[in-house]
């Protein structure tokens, strides 16, 4: 019993030590710093919605994936979950007239989702392929600044720039996230090179140890999410300076529907087309970059209140 | 050393996701699975002994369903197609699913429990009470019962101890206990190890406790006995 005492003792001490870290310091005012551009036009987007007379859109998002949609933890309910896609689904509750109801879940917990009619739209940085054309309703595409455009290679910072055209690859292993664009892509850049890309990962976190534990040469990741990696680790992981050729059809994200739900595609796609029409796209995804602290407010052009300068 | 800091660091800025969000609803998921189901898992160890062929065929049925397949596919089910079968669900957060499916998982494995428990104790106990005079009622609540009791509660703590494991899982529709903690930060940070250490020894605490509890709970019953 004694023993227990003791082992229950020192739990509790490291948990005190822990919290009273937590009192000493306190990130909030960088933090309020960093969303102040995004939760700008989180606030434009609330303002200007209607009465959501036309019932609920449910969306379905898995909010692992900074930037375009991650948890704050300093926030509360629905409004933890933010980042691009987020801005997106409110928009397209603006303009349906429509009530939003955020629902995470993992990324293919989302595919599901929308199958079973759980959730009436996934808005979750998909792209578009062929298999997924052929079991869902695919939106129009949307634009999340670069995150889709360049598709890019990371690799540890020792090897940086080394790498530049797809035969400096041959021999070396090159990882991904599986069900994701960056498989098609690696497939079809080094599918016929002696290339080892068996190592498909769950999800980006796990492949980026994996990168770190060297079990893995490379990993073909979103620019933008390649970014996020960067800034978090420290300076180890960069850019191989190598992108891929990206076709057009995968330059762009989309939102998945339910085969059946044709009435809401065409409303989707008309909204969509709007926000292209007038620019949103840029504006709502460089704030979400501030946000998950990847580029500084100044960086892309917004003032230290979050407003974007025009010249 | 890097790794250290960066433990320091994600548990100064969002101890409160770990600590407040995530052991809470992880414990409050365990104690809802779990005492929903020691009281449905009652339910069906009853119904298994019923004289009724069919309710136990119905019973069984479900035990040998829910143990027979993995509590994750049982979250996909309970959390997509029980909103279509109960229209209330859809409009509700998924914890309420998650929630039922654990309670279902634990009452199946509870109620094998609870049988083991009752056959363990000697069917010469009950011969006795019955040819004392006693009726088949009295003798199972009087003379049986509390000795399967003895039997049955530790291995309940066990099965305590699994859900809290259990509900890992259902960080795959993101209802915010531990494992969610771990996917909210990691999407964040990027930074996947450090996460997965902090999120490790807090589920190791919260077990390491819990058994130690049960241990002694264990021993008290033991010495009363």
């Amino acid at each position: 019993m004694k023993k227990i005492s003791k082992i229950l003792c020192m739990l509790l001490c490291l948990a005190m030590i822990f919290s009273l870290c937590a009192c000493g310091k306190s990130d909030a005012d960088s933090d309020a710093k960093l969303s102040v551009a995004y939760d700008k036009y989180l606030a434009d987007l609330k303002a200007a919605a209607g009465d959501g007379s036309n019932g609920t859109l449910t969306v379905a998002l898995s909010p692992d994936f900074a930037p375009m949609e991650f948890y704050d933890v300093a926030k509360t309910g629905d409004d933890a979950i933010v980042g691009f896609d987020v801005l997106l689904a409110y928009y397209l509750a603006k303009e349906l007239n429509m009530k939003l109801v955020l629902k995470p879940m993992s990324f293919d917990a989302c595919q599901a989702a929308v199958q079973t009619g759980n959730a009436d739209i996934a808005i979750s940085g998909f792209s578009w392929t062929y298999d997924r054309a052929q079991n869902y309703a695919i939106s129009d595409f949307y634009v999340a600044g670069e995150n889709e455009t360049q598709q890019s290679i990371i690799c540890l910072k020792e090897n940086e720039g080394k790498y530049t055209k797809p035969e400096d690859f041959i021999g070396s292993k090159i990882g991904y996230q599986g069900a994701s664009l960056q498989q098609i892509l690696v497939e079809e850049t080094f599918g016929d090179m002696d290339v080892d890309t068996s190592l498909v990962y769950v999800d980006l976190g796990t492949a980026v140890e994996a990168l770190k534990a060297k079990q893995v040469d490379f990993l073909a990741v979103a620019h933008g999410n390649g970014e996020s990696i960067i800034a978090s680790a420290n300076d180890a992981i960069a850019f191989t300076g190598f992108d891929f050729e990206v076709d057009d059809i995968y330059k762009n994200n989309v939102c998945l529907l339910n085969k059946n739900d044709t009435e809401l595609l065409a409303l989707v796609n008309a909204a969509l087309a709007k926000a292209l029409e007038n620019d949103y796209y840029s504006g709502w995804y460089d704030a979400s970059k501030v946000y998950a602290g990847v580029k500084t407010l100044d960086e892309l052009g917004f003032d230290e209140n979050g407003n974007k300068i025009t010249e | 050393m890097d790794f250290f800091t960066n433990i320091a660091n994600i548990m100064v800025k969002y101890w409160k996701t770990f600590l407040l969000q995530g052991i809470g609803y992880t414990l409050l998921l365990s104690l809802i699975a779990v005492a929903g189901g020691a009281f449905f898992g009652s339910l069906m160890a009853l119904a298994k002994r019923s004289k009724l062929k069919i309710l136990k065929g119905i019973v069984n049925a479900i035990v040998e369903v829910v143990r027979g397949t993995p509590v994750l596919l049982q979250l996909y089910i309970g959390v997509f197609v029980f909103p279509m079968i109960v229209p209330v669900l859809s409009s509700l957060p998924y914890i309420y699913s998650v929630a039922i499916v654990l309670i279902i998982n634990s009452s199946a494995y509870v109620s094998e429990i609870i049988r083991s428990g009752i056959e363990a104790v000697d069917i010469g106990q009950m011969e006795a009470a019955r040819s004392l005079g006693l009726t088949q009622r009295t003798a199972m609540l009087s003379i049986v019962l509390p000795q399967a009791i003895k039997n049955i509660l530790p291995a309940l703590g066990n099965e305590f101890i699994m859900v809290v494991k259990e509900t890992s899982l259902a960080s795959t529709f993101f209802v915010g206990e531990l494992m969610t903690a771990y996917l909210k930060v990691k999407g964040y940070t990027y930074l996947t190890m450090e996460c997965l250490v902090i999120v490790g020894v807090l589920y190791f605490a919260l077990t390491f406790i819990l058994s130690k509890l049960l241990k002694s709970m264990e021993r008290r019953m033991k010495a009363r006995a």
